[in-house]
């Protein structure tokens, strides 16, 4: 068996490399998705007090430090055994609302238009931001604008843009004034009309390109989220696990996060350090599933607000029920931006909003605990356990992006076999397969400095390994 | 607006690659002069770097030997990942805002990026020098 190496891939988090095996005949048959460092962040952990979680998980990553701030803080509400006060739940949902905008902009606007904008066939040195700007410099800066717009609630409510320490166990350290309140109403029309021209951008390249959506990650798998317990609508931050297979079939319903452990095992592959949670009733790898926007729309009964509910029912329209395709990820977050941008006047609004009681005070209570809540590229767990004094004696972090670990394998196999009818030795991989491989993997959004804690960046290599492994090609960009 | 901006970068949870974020924290407070510090470098940073005259980056550097000084050009070279780099920055303030600040990296050799390990005493020593440099860089520039 043959295999095509792909290291790393571009615009996305971390250090990864990407593995195409192919037969004797040539043919693809696999695709593995690498990951080379680890930083250990669970056995660091180990011997710390759990009030310093928050603040330090939120350091895992410098991208998403605010997912997992929330998620400790309420690990950390579980082990004091309390339910926070109404208002710091607002505040936290606020949070995570402007972190869900902040971040799939950047993944919409920074990282995936250009493709869309500029072709997937065009020169890397252009197919950037840089590229965007020249092809379409309005849209470029209203997209860099709405990503500020979400910075701009987390530095509000947490004081600091990056790792805002700010939500603790049993609730938050601060309010929210109302001149911020304020500040954030004004900004929202503009951010709303951004999504709604991003929305509009992305449906009108699928309608010229549908053979992405038939080729970029369109295959059945399970779906897994949270939603709301009473009515199993969009959600983001509290509410039930549920778990819907390709069909729209809900195969699993209402499970307590505590509980994910008698439903998600976790399997670990030797060439990855990245683990590859499934579904543990139908086993490993047959236990597939996604998280994340596409996996949030496709459980839910609905959203709960006009626009994004109207974006919604066109979506599932537009793909025939259930989404199975990996490219509707794209369209998934700008809906869920919508939704966000809908639902943070109502927690504005809310007269718990400015209640002096912010955070709930106790003891060691529980000495194991789960938080859990949906990070912009899904579902995330924190699972501690502690010791009678509240030192961490056991962490389990469960990241979106390990989630998604097997459907990105088969994603890119897919695009692979689609683009690539045969590998011989010498064979020169087109730019255009490359760009369509990064951007598969781009599909998911992931961040890999997350999911194993890794550092590390590298040029484009792509290589040829024979039956025996010799490298029998490179190519670096 | 404040013409000197210096953006220390880093996880502070990772040994060495705390030093640009513990120099930044000793020129906090000095008159004329902004401090950030931040764990990775992100696209929004370029408003800030736009509306500054004068721009000092301090990563610490696994290849440097000794304290570095490079002047910064932009690049329109996408990074690797979310993250950005300066040259990115740079060239985002440029296109964005139509700024061309001045800018410099004061790179502190760094070897041990072990998570939860603490400075090095090598890249203390470093630390220091590095922190004369950057302010020396920042007074000598015209307000």
């Amino acid at each position: 068996m043959r295999r095509v190496i792909i290291d790393p891939v571009t615009r996305i988090e971390g250090h990864a490399k990407i593995s195409i095996f192919v037969d004797e005949a040539g043919q693809v048959v696999d695709a593995r998705f690498h990951v080379t460092e680890f930083r250990g962040f669970e056995a660091f952990c180990r011997g710390r007090p759990f009030p310093e979680m928050p603040g330090l998980t939120a350091r895992v990553c410098g991208i998403c430090p605010v997912s997992h701030l929330l998620c400790s803080a309420k690990a950390g509400d579980g082990i004091l055994g309390v339910r926070p006060p109404p208002t710091a739940v607002v505040l936290r949902r606020l949070m995570n609302l402007a972190q869900l905008i902040q971040s799939h902009a950047l993944s919409f606007f920074h990282l995936s238009s250009p493709d869309f904008l500029l072709g997937f066939d065009s020169d890397p040195a252009s197919r950037n931001l840089f590229g965007m700007i020249r092809a379409n410099p309005e849209l470029a800066r209203a997209g860099i604008r709405l990503r500020q717009f979400g910075q701009r609630i987390i530095e509000h409510l947490g004081g600091r843009k990056v790792h805002p320490s700010w939500a603790v166990p049993g609730g938050v350290r601060s309010g929210l004034t109302p001149e911020a309140a304020a500040d954030i109403r004004e900004q929202l029309p503009e951010a709303q009309a951004t999504t709604l021209i991003g929305i509009d951008l992305i449906k009108s390249y699928m309608d010229r390109h549908p053979e992405d959506i038939a080729v970029f990650g369109q295959f059945p798998s399970l779906y897994l989220g949270l939603v709301r317990p009473e009515d199993h609508g969009w959600e983001h931050h509290d509410g039930v696990l549920r778990i819907v297979d390709s069909s729209g079939a809900v195969i699993a319903d209402d499970i307590n996060p505590v509980d994910y452990s008698r439903h998600i095992g976790e399997a670990v592959e030797a060439d990855s350090y990245l683990k590859s949670p499934f579904y543990k009733p139908l086993g490993y790898p047959a236990g597939m599933y996604r998280v994340g926007p596409l996996a949030r729309l496709n459980i839910c009964t609905g959203i709960g607000t006009e626009a994004a509910d109207r974006e919604l029912r066109e979506f599932r329209q537009r793909a025939g029920g259930i989404a199975n395709s990996a490219f509707l990820y794209h369209y998934a977050r700008l809906i869920e931006i919508l939704a966000a941008i809908e639902f943070i006047p109502r927690h504005l609004d809310d007269p718990q909003l400015t209640a002096d009681r912010l955070r709930a005070e106790a003891g060691v209570n529980q000495l194991d605990a789960v938080g859990c809540s949906e990070a912009p590229r899904g579902t995330l767990f924190h699972d501690y356990s502690v010791d009678p004094h509240g030192l961490i004696t056991r962490v389990n972090l469960i990241i979106a992006t390990g989630q998604n670990n097997l459907a990105m394998n088969r994603t890119i196999a897919q695009i692979a076999r689609h683009y690539i009818r045969e590998v011989r030795t010498s064979v020169a991989i087109p730019e255009g397969f490359l760009n369509r491989v990064e951007h598969g993997i781009r599909c998911y959004d992931p961040c890999l400095s997350c999911s194993t804690h890794a550092l590390g960046q590298m040029p484009l290599v792509v290589r040829f390994l024979g039956p025996d492994g010799e490298v029998i090609a490179e190519v670096r960009r | 607006m404040n013409p000197r901006l210096v953006i220390g970068y880093g996880n502070t949870l990772r040994g060495d690659d705390a030093a640009g974020p513990a120099v930044v924290r000793r020129l906090e407070g000095r008159p004329g002069l902004t401090t950030m510090i931040v764990s990775e470098l992100v696209p929004e940073l370029a408003e800030a770097i736009a509306a500054a005259g004068l721009v000092v980056f301090v990563d610490a550097s696994e290849t440097a030997e000794e304290v570095e000084c490079i002047r910064l050009v932009p690049s329109k070279v996408q990074p690797v990942g979310h993250s950005s780099d300066p040259g990115y920055l740079l060239a985002l303030a440029e296109v964005l805002y139509s700024a061309h600040p001045l800018a410099w990296l004061v790179a502190v050799p760094a070897r041990e990026f072990q998570l939860g390990a603490g400075i090095s005493p090598r890249t203390q020593r470093f630390i220091l020098e590095a922190t004369r440099l950057t302010e020396s860089l920042c007074m000598n520039y015209p307000c």
